[in-house]
Order: structure tokens, then C-alpha cells, then sequence
């Protein structure tokens, strides 16, 4: 278990840092700097005063000299002021994460209720009517675009029907605040939610299929245990493992769709504050967010290498 | 589809029957039924948008204020958009661009990939190591956020998303030729080959790439379907393809006001049908192909 630690976190660092230099890379091949952005153009800057100005950034050291700056304060949780909102670029992200997180979290509980069930039923009744549709709506549901979707259901659910608010987080002045939210939060996780329900439906019915198979599965029936006992607690539980693989490899894509769905929805988190930042050329602030997304997926990639040892006792961490 | 899959697995013909009766290539795919109307759906969707400006009597860039914000009706199908362009004309001539887009942009990646798949493969030690890391990163993080940064840097144009969904897009490619590479390198033919003092380049060429190129066909074609979602984001969130330059993604960027998205629907119902079947079918597409093209998946 400790070597398995290290090990991780040997890794996750390096992923850590890669990710740190390739956008570091990039903010500085990007034409203009932060004394553009500090000191905009029309105002009545002289070149000299943009030169003082640089030196006294630090602007005109190397490149991998600042990098080695940034990254010492990075460490320390310092990332820099906002060139925006003049704000410390932490407490921004801090301020939009836990929406985000909410949204992120209720797609992805939303995705593993709805596709497991459904990959469960259609692998149990393989070939049937309910299969086939199953299949197609799977297909289907990766292939539509998340804005496009969003587009649709605002408008159908919003609009005509009048059932949800159209955008926002919150309404202000609600009787309670946690229902208001709730009520907010459904569109736009359902939305996300579709992508990742659409591929662990494929992936159960796949696993599922696989395991129905085992000579321990027709023991099981054997034994006179009831189909659903069977099929929940002998032929889930080996399922289990390419499940979690797919939710931990799908991460990322959640994290992209949120992007694009928190600005149809105009819900105010990371994906937002991603695009606002990159239209502003934003550069600390886009550093730091790529930081943080790096961070997360990280982290849940962790989290699902603890969760294999968890379902299946054979794989040892070590 | 079943029955037939069941009747050659239980019978166990002779190697030499199984060999004779087994079906090419056409006829699996065709076998494929979604596949099949895939195809079949695509080529009218190309043709559409090669011959749109040809066929179509609407000018897609001309203003026309007197025919604005048109319903569906029988002179224009899809309706008019707020300026009195024809919707329908914009969404084929819109697919020119998204698929010129997406094929340039898998042409690259696959390319690229291709390369880096091979080097790791063949060289393996430290190159192998430090390509595979750089993918493990690639793979590990969420593309779009990088692809909007990056873009948003270079500033929106169609060649710049090429460029860079072609650059972020190689590392499954990479993956299967690497892969490739590695178990074709244990065959007896390659040692063979290799104590008759054959080249590396030609090697590469004559054993490793035959082996290789079903994975990257597969690949790149649902690297199409990505290529084409991605280019549709960007474009809808204003910084992808650039107006009045119609694609798919910025024709529903419209429907960002909410007067267009209530009172005007056939605007960016019309396109996000487009993407949405066009992405359906080459799914569809690319899964009939690994069926056709590799029996042992």
C-alpha cells in the first residue's frame, strides 16, 4: 500500500507538472503580455513606463526562471492576482468550485443510477425490443452535442413547458433556498449526466454479458438463489471493475461537457469563469484553473484505483 | 444479424472452408444495417454540402431584411434566420466547413500519431517511456478546457482549431500503433525478415503498417465524429469558425438570446439535428467498420 502511494503520487506529479509546462508554454508563445492587459493601450502609458513596468514583473527574466517562480508560489497555494477582477486568482476558483462540484457530482450520480440500471436490464435481456433501444439511445446520447441538447430541453422544458427556471443557479428572494437550487440543478445535470449514463449503459451490458457467463453464475442459480440476487450480488459485483474504469476514464469528458453546459445554462462555476478567462486573456487565472481541473481528475483517478482494491479483493494495491 | 454469427460459430467448418465461405468485406458491412444507412446517410450529407451552393437559389451570405425571421414554409424549408438568410442552405454549406474541419483535423492527429505510435514502439526504452507519459497526460486531462485556452489565445479562426484539436487529438492513434508495433515485432516473419537484413523503413512499411492500418481507420473515424463535436463547441461558444462563415457550432450560437431560442426554433433546430446525425451516423459508421474490417473483435 505505501509503495502503491508513492508510487501515485510520483505520478500524479508528473502529470502535475506536465500539464503546468504545456500551458505555461503556451501562455508565452500567446502574443501580448500581462503589461498589456495591466496597462491597456489607450491609456497614456509610454513604452518606458511599459519597460519599468516589465522589469519590475520580473517579465524580462527567461522563461524557465519565471516558470520555477510561478511554480514555488503555485506550491505554496499563492497562483497569482486576476489581471481581471485584480482579485487573488485562489479565492475565485475556490468561490466557483463547490457549484461546479454540485453539478458535476449530481450528473454523475444521475449517469450511474440511469446507465447501470439500464445496461443491467439490457444485458439480462439481451436482444430484446428494450435492448435495441437501449443500444440506439446510448449511440444516440453520445453522439448529440451538450449544447445542442441543452438548447432543446431548455426549450422544451423551460420555455413551453414552464416546469424549470431557464438559467441561473439560484432565484433570488427563494422560499427555500436548498428546493430552489434543486430545482435549478436538475436541467443542466440531467444534460451532463445523458453522455456518461449513455456509455456505462454500454459498458454494463458488455461486462454484464461477459460475467452472466461464469460457471459461478449458473452455480449461484443453482443453489436456488432468486434471479435478482443473482444478478445483483454474484454478477454486479464482478461487473463492477470496467465500470469504474469507464466513470474514472469519462471524468474528463464530464468536466469538458460542464464547460459547455454551464454557459447555455449560465451557471456560475468553473466553466464560466474557464470561458470568461480565456476571452479576457486572463493568463494567471487560466493557469490556475487548469491547475485545479488538473488536480481534480487526479484526485478521482485515485479515488478509482482505491475503489478497484475496495470491489475486488484480488487486485492488491503494493 | 444473430442467428447468422451463431449458425458459423457452432458449425466449425474447415480452416479452408471457413476461409472460402467467409464473407468479405463489403458484405459484413453491409450486414452492419446502421451502418449501412450511415453511409448511405453521409454521402447524401456530402454531396449536400459540395453541391449546396450550386443547387440552392439562396446566396448563404446575402442579407435579405424583407424575408427575416421566416418561418418553415415551401421556399425555405428551415425557415430564415434574423438576417433573411436561408437556413437550409446555410446548414449544408455550415457542413462543408464542420467536415472539412473534422477530416483536416483527424488528418493531423492520426498522422501525428501514427508517428509518435511508431517511435515508441520501436525505438522502446526512454522514447517509449517519455511518449507514453505524455499521452497518459493528454488522456488523463479535460481537452476542452486546453482547447479553449489555446484558442482563445491564438484567436478563433478555422485554421488555428485545426491546428489545435489536431495537435490534442493523436493519443489514441498513438496507443493502437504502439500496440500494433509491439506485437507484430514478436512474430517469427519479423525475425525472419530481420536475419535477411531487411531495413527499418522498409519494415515499417511492409509488415508493421498493413498490421496497423485497421486500428487507425477505426480510430480516425470516430476521431471524426469527436473532431466535428469539439469544432461545434467552440463555434457555438463563439470561438471556433467565425461568422459569417456558417458551421454547424455558430449557426446555434444564435440561440445564446433567448428571443431566437423561443420565438425562432427552426434557426438551431435545423443545424443541431445536422451534428447530431452526422456524429450518430459516423459512430454507427466506425463501429460497422471494426466489425467488417477485423473479425476478431
Amino acid at each position: 500500500m505505501g509503495g502503491f502511494l508513492i508510487r501515485r503520487l510520483f505520478h500524479a506529479l508528473t502529470i502535475l507538472l506536465g500539464v503546468s509546462m504545456l500551458v505555461f508554454l503556451f501562455v508565452e508563445l500567446a502574443p501580448g503580455d500581462a503589461v498589456d492587459a495591466l496597462m491597456p493601450p489607450e491609456s497614456l502609458s509610454t513604452p518606458e513606463a511599459k519597460a519599468a513596468m516589465r522589469e519590475r514583473l520580473g517579465l524580462n527574466d527567461p522563461a524557465p526562471i519565471r516558470y520555477v517562480r510561478w511554480l514555488e508560489r503555485a506550491v505554496q497555494g499563492d497562483m497569482g492576482f486576476s489581471l481581471t477582477s485584480r482579485k487573488p486568482v485562489t479565492d475565485i476558483i475556490m468561490a466557483r468550485l463547490p457549484k461546479t462540484l454540485l453539478l458535476v457530482g449530481a450528473a454523475m450520480v444521475f449517469s450511474i443510477i440511469v446507465g447501470i440500471s439500464i445496461g443491467i436490464i439490457s444485458a439480462i435481456k439481451q436482444y430484446s425490443i428494450i435492448d435495441y433501444i437501449a443500444t440506439f439511445f446510448a449511440f444516440f446520447w453520445l453522439s448529440i452535442p451538450g449544447f445542442f441538447l441543452s438548447l432543446l430541453v431548455i426549450y422544451i422544458f423551460a420555455v413551453r413547458l414552464d416546469w424549470f427556471p431557464v438559467f441561473g443557479a439560484s432565484s433570488p428572494g427563494a422560499a427555500h433556498p436548498t428546493l430552489d437550487r434543486l430545482h435549478h440543478l436538475i436541467l443542466p445535470a440531467t444534460v451532463l449526466g445523458l453522455e456518461l449514463a449513455a456509455a456505462l449503459t454500454r459498458y454494463t451490458r458488455a461486462s454484464l454479458v461477459e460475467v452472466m457467463r461464469a460457471d459461478y453464475m449458473r452455480t449461484a442459480r443453482a443453489k436456488g438463489l432468486r434471479d435478482w440476487t443473482v444478478i445483483v450480488s454474484h454478477g454486479l459485483k464482478n461487473a463492477l471493475i470496467p465500470i469504474i474504469t469507464v466513470i474514472a476514464f469519462r471524468l474528463p469528458y464530464l468536466i469538458s461537457g460542464a464547460i459547455v453546459i454551464e454557459t447555455v445554462f449560465q451557471w456560475p462555476g468553473l466553466g464560466l469563469l474557464t470561458l470568461d478567462a480565456a476571452n479576457h486573456k486572463d493568463y494567471p487565472l487560466i493557469l490556475a484553473i487548469t491547475m485545479a481541473v488538473t488536480i481534480l481528475v487526479v484526485m478521482s483517478s485515485f479515488i478509482a484505483d482505491l475503489a478497484y482494491s475496495l470491489v475486488d479483493p484480488r487486485i492488491r494495491l503494493g | 444479424m444473430s442467428t447468422v454469427a451463431l449458425e458459423t460459430a457452432s458449425s466449425e467448418p474447415h480452416a479452408l472452408d471457413e476461409i472460402r465461405t467467409r464473407p468479405g468485406f463489403w458484405s459484413r458491412l453491409i450486414r452492419h444495417r446502421a451502418a449501412l444507412i450511415s453511409l448511405v446517410f453521409l454521402v447524401f450529407m456530402g454531396f449536400a454540402a459540395l453541391l449546396a451552393p450550386i443547387v440552392s437559389p439562396y446566396d448563404p451570405y446575402a442579407m435579405n431584411l424583407v424575408d427575416a425571421k421566416q418561418g418553415p414554409s415551401l421556399e425555405h424549408p428551415l425557415g430564415t434566420d434574423s438576417l433573411g438568410r436561408d437556413t437550409l442552405t446555410r446548414v449544408f454549406v455550415g457542413g462543408r466547413v464542420s467536415i472539412a474541419v473534422a477530416l483536416s483535423a483527424v488528418a493531423i492527429s492520426s498522422a501525428l500519431g501514427t508517428v509518435l505510435g511508431l517511435l515508441a514502439g520501436y525505438r522502446r526504452g526512454w522514447t517509449d517511456v517519455i511518449i507514453m507519459r505524455i499521452t497518459d497526460i493528454f488522456m488523463a486531462f479535460p481537452l476542452f478546457v486546453l482547447l479553449i485556452v489555446f484558442v482563445a489565445m491564438l484567436g478563433p479562426s478555422a485554421r488555428n482549431v485545426v491546428l489545435i484539436l489536431g495537435l490534442l487529438q493523436w493519443m489514441i492513434v498513438a496507443r493502437l500503433v504502439r500496440g500494433q508495433v509491439l506485437s507484430v515485432m514478436n512474430q517469427p516473419y519479423i525475425e525472419a525478415a530481420t536475419s535477411t537484413g531487411v531495413k527499418t523503413g522498409r519494415m515499417v512499411a511492409r509488415h508493421v503498417m498493413p498490421n496497423s492500418f485497421v486500428p487507425i481507420v477505426v480510430a480516425s473515424t470516430l476521431g471524426v465524429a469527436n473532431a466535428m463535436l469539439s469544432e461545434a463547441a467552440l463555434s457555438f461558444l463563439g470561438l471556433g469558425i467565425q461568422p459569417p462563415t456558417p458551421s454547424w457550432g455558430n449557426m446555434l450560437n444564435a440561440a445564446q438570446s433567448l428571443q431566437v431560442l423561443v420565438n425562432e426554433p427552426w434557426v438551431w433546430i435545423g443545424p443541431g439535428l445536422a451534428i447530431a446525425f452526422t456524429v450518430l451516423s459516423i459512430n454507427f459508421l466506425g463501429d460497422g467498420l471494426r466489425d467488417a474490417l477485423d473479425p476478431h473483435l
